[in-house]
């Protein structure tokens, strides 16, 4: 990094994590012109992005992680700048700088909303952060994608094994599931979801590359353990499982309960 | 090998001739080892002068093998008219360590000049100081002395995995090592022929020079193709096997089922090269001075031709393009061969032009581009059901690659399609493979490799296969953007690597070491789901779970075993 362009990157990088409502404002104007995003990284290093940050989403990062008032409004005002979004790689640093602002508003969940069509390039990463977000509205647009017929039930396979089951003692995300498991899904989804809630089979679910492994249930709050048991009545009334599915989600009940009550 | 050392009386110089007028007439009487030595030759002993003694005549060889002293005993005498007078005796008694050396010792009238010289390769004569004259075996040492009588510790090694782990089993030895190593991995370029990686699992069966091959069977053996078997691992330096390739003598031993190489080139030194001409499990013993110092163990095998085609997933726009072209495909699959070759299998573009899902045939015949929405190639979640973009153009029965730009991981590839090993397994049960051979694949201890303890029955396990609905005979993964630039070397390296790790997986081959859960202390990831059981070598092997390119190379015995088992190996 010559030093010219480390100098351009600690000054936004500083303005960004200003309280300062008139800094923040300068890091939106600068990185809606051309010259110092195209400064910022070059053409070469947008096509490296996949194996090296871009610079950019340093800034970006650091607005998000900024709780004052005036960063989230810079942070949002880039969700809707043409010039910022020109670029794929910038709209996937964007999006996945947005996990730290909670709770997430109107505005992001638009932004997201839009990033998160059939077939677009970002929808993994966005419904990824989505659920590590956490925040009620971040869940309740996953619930409405999930419902979302347009996305294929294959897609949504990967969302499950990959990001909800990361997350799978989060009380607002078990909510969700709760909601959604009786009659938002299809059959096939019902116990997809059954079995990311209460059961774990990696070798039939991942790609030796990528494994994803759920927290342990012993740490789950107590709120989380009586909406994991609501999950499992709902799953073994409403939902058609197999023998051994039933099996796994008894099992998890117990294990649960038996939680909940030391 | 017998030892010989020679003690040749060299010179006489006469102090005192001992005769009142004129010179003497000295005559000499001497034995080496109770053997006499010489005759009865009348000198001329001037005073001040030197007698020289004949060589053919005045020199012993002694057989020194296990003998713990040699006598030399060497007297002079003046012949007179009454009575001869004796000019002295010189005694000296030879013990072990031999060393070669020129004695001069004295009497009242005469010095005598004699030398020792120690026989090697054949020949007496004063050697280099660091020169070996003997060696006793040791458990996987040999305990040497030079010609100087120095002792020295000798150990050969030809270790199978490449680079060379640093935790390798006991040596026996006392530091410092003073060792010369040859323990770097390879970093192969498109333009390397095949065999650049040495110490291979599988030494490939091939036509012996000389004969032209029928259709349809192995090429003929040279420089390019034939197995590099290399020395990893002498001491003391001062052995300088290196330079002196007739130090040390390769043979080959069937150790099941009929196996059979020939070497090309001479069978001696530190580097040699070997190529088979029947199938089974060979020993290549190397040994210093008649003595075993090692074994290399393989198979010998032919080289089977995976069929793979090659989908290049356009997104569109610039952004959502992967950026290899055809060409660079080429590169890194040629390099992916590099180590792929340890275990006998290499991948051929598929020849079939068939295409489907609106495949367009590029100018490399089993390269094709397909036009696709951007979510399949960029940002999609390798962890979804059914993966889209390893499906497409596919044939059964032919490894089907995509090369895509990223996925939302930035994995830099990754196995999707890959059906059972044509190993049975229980219910449940992951398939294995056991080797039993010694040494151990990989030197997994006990290795075998004296000094350690003997090898014992190893059990790798294998991954069972995943499948998609509908598709039983797809074997497939995809390549990314991740890798880097696909034109720069480096990266080309990356690419070869992932695709050749990536396709290990899909040959049922599991992660060899495991990472950590986590969130869970002691357990692995997946629950060890991915993990073939075993913990060594500790970076090197080519599916290690996230060592890179320049550490993970090596493919072992027991991956070759497991490679040839499955349903995409003809």
């Amino acid at each position: 990094m010559t030093p010219a362009i480390k100098q351009i990157l600690r000054s936004l990088v500083d303005d960004a994590r200003s309280d300062e409502a008139s800094r923040n404002a300068a890091v939106v104007r600068r990185l809606q012109t051309p010259d110092v995003l195209d400064t910022l990284d070059t053409a070469e290093e947008y096509l490296n992005a996949g194996r090296f940050r871009l610079r950019v989403a340093q800034v970006t990062e650091a607005l998000a992680r900024n709780p004052a008032p005036t960063a989230i409004e810079a942070f949002l005002a880039l969700t809707t700048s043409d010039v910022f979004l020109a670029h794929d790689q910038r709209v996937l640093a964007l999006i996945r700088s947005s996990v730290f602002i909670r709770p997430a508003p109107d505005a992001l969940v638009s932004f997201w909303h839009a990033r998160s069509q059939p077939e677009d390039a970002f929808t993994p990463t966005t419904i990824n952060v989505l659920i590590t977000n956490g925040s009620a509205p971040a869940i309740s647009l996953f619930e409405r994608k999930m419902a979302d017929r347009s996305h294929d039930d294959d897609s949504k396979t990967g969302w499950l094994r990959s990001d909800v089951l990361v997350h799978r003692n989060d009380l607002l995300l078990l909510q969700a599931c709760g909601r959604l498991l009786p009659d938002k899904l299809s059959e096939y989804l019902q116990r997809e979801l059954v079995d990311v809630l209460f059961d774990y089979r990696p070798i039939e679910w991942y790609p030796p590359s990528a494994s994803f492994s759920p927290p342990p249930l012993a740490i789950a709050s107590r709120e989380a353990l009586d909406q994991l048991i609501k999950n499992a009545i709902v799953a073994l009334t409403m939902v058609e499982l197999s023998d051994q599915q039933r099996g796994v989600v008894r099992a998890r009940m117990q294990e649960a309960t038996e939680l909940r009550e030391r | 090998m017998a030892e010989k050392v020679r003690v040749t009386f060299k010179q006489v110089f006469v102090k005192d001739s001992a005769d009142w007028f004129g010179s003497g007439e000295f005559y000499f009487d001497a034995k080496v080892d109770g053997q006499k030595v010489g005759d009865r030759q009348i000198f001329d002993a001037r005073q001040g002068k030197w007698i020289s003694l004949p060589a053919d005549k005045w020199s012993q060889e002694v057989d020194v093998t296990g003998k713990t002293a040699v006598d030399v005993i060497f007297n002079g005498k003046d012949e007179d008219l009454f009575f001869d007078e004796d000019l002295g005796t010189i005694k000296y008694t030879l013990r072990p360590p031999w060393q070669q050396n020129t004695h001069t010792h004295h009497t009242e009238y005469f010095d005598l000049e004699w030398s020792v010289e120690l026989q090697v390769h054949g020949a007496y004569g004063m050697h280099p100081p660091n020169e070996v004259f003997a060696c006793r075996a040791l458990p996987g040492n040999a305990d040497c002395t030079t010609v100087s009588g120095v002792p020295i510790v000798a150990r050969v090694e030809v270790h199978p995995v490449r680079p060379v782990p640093n935790r390798v089993p006991p040596r026996g030895l006392v530091a410092p090592l003073d060792a010369v190593e040859n323990k770097a991995g390879v970093m192969a370029k498109p333009t390397d022929p095949p065999n650049i990686i040495p110490n291979p699992a599988v030494i490939p069966i091939l036509t012996p020079p000389g004969v032209s091959p029928a259709v349809g069977c192995p090429p003929v053996a040279d420089a390019s193709n034939a197995a590099r078997i290399e020395v990893t691992f002498y001491r003391p330096s001062s052995l300088q096997l290196d330079d002196k390739p007739h130090e040390l003598e390769w043979s080959a031993r069937s150790l099941s089922g009929g196996a059979a190489v020939n070497f090309l080139g001479p069978a001696k030194g530190t580097k040699i090269m070997v190529y088979g001409t029947a199938t089974g499990e060979i020993a290549l013993d190397v040994r210093f001075r008649g003595m075993l110092m090692a074994t290399y163990r393989a198979l010998v095998m032919k080289v089977k031709s995976i069929p793979c085609r090659v989908n290049i997933l356009n997104g569109p726009s610039a952004s959502s393009q992967p950026r290899s072209r055809p060409e660079d495909v080429v590169d890194h699959l040629t390099i992916a061969n590099r180590y792929l070759r340890q275990a006998g299998i290499e991948l051929v573009l598929d020849a079939n032009s068939h295409t489907s899902d609106g495949a367009q045939p590029t100018t490399i015949p089993g390269i094709f581009r397909i036009h696709v929405p951007a979510g399949m190639t960029m940002g999609f979640n390798p962890d979804r059901a059914n993966l889209p973009a390893t499906r497409l153009n596919y044939r059964p029965n032919v490894m089907n690659f995509a090369y895509v730009h990223s996925d939302r991981d930035l994995d830099l590839g990754a196995a999707s399609d890959y059906p059972n090993s044509k190993i049975p397994a229980a219910p449940g049960d992951r398939p294995t493979v056991t080797d039993s051979g010694t040494p151990s694949s990989s030197w997994i201890r006990p290795s075998g490799v004296l000094p350690d303890t003997p090898a014992v029955s190893v059990n790798m396990l294998l991954l069972g296969g995943k499948q998609r609905a509908g598709h039983p005979k797809l074997f497939s993964m995809f390549v990314s953007d991740t890798c880097g630039d696909p034109t720069v070397l480096a990266s080309q390296q990356k690419y070869a690597n992932t695709i050749a790790h990536e396709l290990g997986h899909i040959l049922n081959l599991g992660h060899r070491v495991e990472g950590p859960h986590p969130t869970i202390p002691g357990q692995l990831v997946a629950h060890g789901s991915f993990f073939d059981g075993l913990k060594h070598p500790p970076r090197q092997n080519l599916m290690h779970w996230i060592a890179s390119e320049t550490e993970a190379q090596d493919l072992d015995i027991l991956q070759a075993l497991a490679i040839h088992q499955s349903p995409l190996v003809p």
